[in-house]
């Protein structure tokens, strides 16, 4: 039993898991109900149901190619052996029926968003249209179900412009921010054929392209959210200067090891720049004093100064993984 | 087939640097703090989120 809770959330990817939760937080945020904790809690079961599906529909039809980026990764449970396949596809079944259910009491509109969002994450990994390997398009998909999905599910129907301009926002940053992470997975999906954008285009212009669509995202976030002020500006300023630099030093190749720093220090800033933004919006809607906003997003964006340096030093340390449970069981059997 | 030019993300290759939990500890700790003061503040979502944030900071966040 706790093997399988183990399993469930190690298949959520917890860091995952919060950046949906943060989108969707977000898109409520935005409508003024960011602390209608009943609803909240309803679109959660949503998007997590949304992304257990498409984790496992990914990690099913990826284990050949996580066999070789992520030998050993714990984190990847047909990789080690933690789970078969046919228990990922039940609870990706189970999830994906979730999702849908409890959209349905959320309106139309969300049932429709999550039912594309599904849909979507099974052209992404599944043969014959399987996106993952067309690497621009799949740049552009990915986090179009990622980010779309929960932001919407949260906001409902867009009725203001700046609602969508809130959503690109975010979509250019998170494309920003996937390209990344093909940097570690640069020799599997060469060894593939997964033609991604690293692939095709090499170090250089990845980090270029990867620059411009975190500043990109940040000024279209700045643009669309309600009454912006000094310290978020400032806030948004100093995390894209951050990015680009932690990107430009990116540009040189010195090994994966520091590769590995460097993209988790630009996760990590780009993560507190989202939790800025909600801070923003949930401080603003709760009509909080100047002071303690200011207060509050400065403890924010030293917090997530702190964690990126840390990162930088140190690297990263993670607890959710799996335990080998099954030893000699690989990701041939299932692949 | 196999490029040997392509980089290893390989543990043997490339072990990982002992992490100084001190460094670490205390930012979490401040991190916890102030999810706490949000929380108290009537902020739950922010709070919650600021919390799990501060609790992990493991690669991979974007796959």
């Amino acid at each position: 039993m706790i093997s399988r809770i183990r399993l469930i959330v190690v298949m959520t990817r917890p860091a995952v898991a919060v950046l949906l939760a943060t989108y969707a937080a977000i898109g409520l945020a935005s409508t003024g109900h960011g602390e209608d904790h009943a609803l909240l809690a309803r679109i959660l079961l949503v998007v997590f149901g949304f992304l257990l599906f498409s984790v496992a529909c990914n990690d099913i039809t990826d284990a050949r190619i996580d066999a070789v980026n992520l030998a050993g990764d714990r984190r990847r449970p047909l990789v080690v052996g933690g789970a078969n396949r046919i228990e990922m596809l039940a609870i990706g079944i189970v999830s994906a029926a979730l999702a849908l259910v409890v959209a349905a009491t959320l309106g139309w509109f969300a049932l429709a968003v999550v039912a594309a969002g599904l849909a979507l994450s099974v052209g992404y990994s599944v043969r014959p249209v399987r996106v993952a390997d067309r690497g621009a398009l799949a740049s552009l998909l990915l986090p179009a179900c990622y980010v779309a999905v929960p932001f919407l599910v949260g906001h409902g129907p867009l009725h203001r412009p700046a609602g969508l301009v809130v959503l690109a926002g975010l979509y250019v940053g998170f494309i920003g921010r996937i390209l990344l992470k093909d940097f570690r997975d640069v020799r599997g999906d060469a060894l593939f054929g997964k033609r991604t954008f690293l692939v095709r285009h090499g170090r250089g212009p990845t980090c270029v392209f990867s620059a411009i669509c975190l500043a990109l995202g940040a000024v279209l976030l700045l643009a669309g959210v309600d009454h912006p002020t000094i310290a978020l500006v400032g806030g948004y300023a100093a995390g894209t200067v951050a990015m680009v630099a932690l990107l430009a030093a990116l540009h040189t190749d010195r090994g994966p090891r520091r590769d590995e720093l460097l993209i988790s220090a630009v996760a990590i800033v780009g993560r507190g720049m989202l939790l800025l933004l909600l801070a923003h919006q949930e401080l603003v809607t709760a009509a909080w004093a100047p002071w303690a906003y200011d207060g509050v997003l400065a403890a924010l964006i030293a917090l997530t100064a702190a964690q990126a340096v840390i990162m930088l030093r140190h690297g990263p340390a993670s607890r959710w993984a799996m335990a080998p449970q099954r030893t000699g069981v690989t990701a041939n059997r299932s692949g | 087939m196999e490029n040997p030019e392509l980089p290893k993300y390989t543990e043997e290759k490339y072990p990982r640097p002992p992490v100084k939990r001190r460094a670490g500890a205390f930012v979490t700790l401040s991190g916890v703090v102030l999810a706490c003061v949000l929380i108290v503040g009537g902020l739950f979502v922010v709070g919650f989120i600021v919390f799990f944030a501060v609790a992990m900071s493991n690669f991979g966040s974007n796959k």
